[in-house]
């Protein structure tokens, strides 16, 4: 005959109760599903937001008039646009006081005929001006992009030394970027001369007219003097040069700030759930086990009976729960993982900001915040209740349940 | 009939029709077309992984209703051979026919995760039903 431990009396109660054992774990399966999944997305768009401010790289963008938000889905969400600026303008933006640099790109979208030619953003960059894209892919590169040569985003679909086709011509594939968790993730860079021919090619596919000449930018990226008020300064270009060239301005810090409240707004509102989700559980808890212990004090006093200190019968409730939600934090924790990481494309687009997956500590930590959080919740709740039987004598409550 | 056996029965079927109708109605691929030279279209190999899924779901649906009308072993039996069509499942749009190559198409963001998710808790549910019903077996 096996011995009989505390385990083994928390086993049979367990499977003699099948329903309230698969009940309460399903409870604590969703607290943590709820704190797990929580801190992964928020996570994701704290780490994505951090790459965008890495990645940002200038100060100012100048952009047609009303093609702000174009270019500002181009960057965040890698939303394909095409638009055009008036050549002219770079020159007249390099010589507003605080203007330390400025470098012209230029924005093509490819087409989208159906499913598979997916539209991209072709970026276009001048390697002898560009201080925003250069610095970080040239470790992926050996020497200046090439003309038609690419360097492509990571969920794009081609290898290093692989050929991609657009406008019916044809570019080899230099580069493969890291996961940014931005637009950029789905766009393609290349030197401003291949960039104009491309635009060309666009045009001429699209029957747009586009002026033939050399000077053909989309944007220029404007770098702020040290000691300038970048919002000064972007106002001193709209002041001196918006009626003739039609500019308007990106401001980083208010694209950046925009994108951080958003993500702050969401965050916030996980983390009220969140909450939400931790107190019902935690009152659930206390009602079951209140309710459990409550019809089990026959059980309990036969154990107290036959010798179990009172310590013993609070240390096999405390195990009982415990039980209960290790087992509810790991279905909890595989579900909301089965949803997540999958799925983590989908979300990362229906979102709409910077979204990168965390590293894996952070998801291990996440995995022991959320068990901590069950194993709090769960044992804790029926503390209380087993504090609250183990208080009374047994001779009363012996009584009481006669 | 025994409510036992009904169970992991019934978890099986519905796991195949959840198979079946996800790729298949719930979130279907896009239904674009490759034009071929002589003009007509063909679907591109999403379209046939989830096609191939669907058949695996309905695999795994004759299974569950096969298993109500088979001894305890044999069902435990249909429950382990479950278990390889659902990694088939997951290989299917994983590697073997595959679909788009964007991960931000419809196909890799939405259908096939919904596949591997599936196809994972239905593998995970036919070890459950095969332990179950093995276990059953023995103590008989």
């Amino acid at each position: 005959m096996k011995p009989v431990t505390s385990m083994t009396i928390v086993k049979s109660s367990l499977f003699r109760r099948p329903l309230r054992s698969i009940g309460l774990s399903a409870v604590v399966a969703l607290l943590c599903a709820a704190i797990f999944g929580g801190l992964i997305l928020s996570s994701s768009m704290n780490r994505g937001l951090d790459t965008l401010e890495k990645r940002l790289g200038a100060d100012v963008m100048v952009v047609r008039y009303g093609y702000e938000s174009k270019a500002q889905g181009a960057i965040l969400r890698g939303e394909p646009t095409t638009f055009y600026l008036d050549p002219g303008a770079l020159d007249a933006i390099s010589q507003v006081e605080g203007v330390a640099a400025a470098s012209p790109q230029i924005y093509v979208a490819t087409l989208s005929a159906g499913c598979c030619s997916y539209p991209l953003q072709l970026i276009g960059i001048d390697p002898d001006t560009d201080f925003t894209v250069t610095p970080w892919i040239t470790g992926q590169i050996k020497g200046a992009l090439a003309d038609g040569e690419i360097v492509v985003g990571s969920k794009i679909s081609a290898d290093v030394g692989s050929e991609l086709q657009f406008f019916k011509r044809v570019y080899k594939v230099v580069g493969r970027l890291e996961n940014t968790g931005m637009g950029f993730d789905t766009s393609i860079f290349m030197n401003i001369t291949t960039a104009k021919q491309a635009a060309h090619d666009a045009a001429r596919v699209s029957s747009q007219e586009l002026q033939d000449n050399d000077d053909l930018i989309s944007a220029v990226l404007v770098d702020v003097a040290d000691g300038y008020d970048v919002k000064e300064v972007a106002n001193n270009i709209l002041r001196a040069h918006a009626a003739e060239y039609h500019l308007d301005t990106v401001v980083s810090d208010n694209m950046f700030n925009e994108v951080s409240s958003s993500i702050r707004n969401f965050t916030s509102y996980i983390r009220f759930f969140e909450i939400m989700i931790a107190v019902l559980t935690v009152l659930i808890l206390l009602i079951v086990f209140s309710v459990t212990i409550n019809s089990r004090r026959a059980e309990f006093s036969m154990y107290r009976v036959i010798g179990a200190t009172k310590g013993r019968i609070f240390s096999l409730i405390l195990l009982e729960s415990f039980v209960i939600s290790i087992i509810g934090a790991v279905i909890g924790i595989v579900v909301m993982s089965e949803i997540i990481f999958p799925f983590s494309n989908a979300i990362s687009q229906s979102i709409g900001v910077p979204f990168l997956m965390p590293s894996v500590a952070t998801i291990l930590s996440a995995v022991a915040v959320s068990i901590l959080a069950a194993v709090i919740c769960g044992p804790g709740a029926s503390a209380l209740c087993a504090a609250k039987f183990t208080s009374k004598e047994v001779y009363s409550t012996m009584r009481e349940v006669m | 009939m025994d409510l036992k056996k009904i169970i992991p029965a019934a978890v099986m079927m519905i796991f195949g029709i959840l198979l079946i109708a996800a790729g298949l109605f719930i979130l279907p691929p896009c239904d674009h077309l490759i034009e071929t030279a002589n003009g007509g279209g063909v679907p591109m190999k999403c379209h046939w992984s989830v096609v191939a899924d669907a058949v695996l779901g309905g695999i795994i649906l004759c299974g569950g209703i096969m298993s109500l009308f088979v001894k305890r072993d044999t069902a435990s039996g249909i429950f382990m051979a479950m278990i390889p069509v659902c990694i088939a499942g997951i290989l299917i749009p994983a590697c073997i026919i595959g679909g788009c190559s964007m991960p931000t198409m419809k196909c890799r963001a939405l259908t096939f995760p919904a596949l591997y998710v599936l196809n994972t808790l239905c593998g995970m549910g036919a070890v459950i039903c095969f332990v179950l019903t093995k276990k059953k077996e023995e103590r008989r």
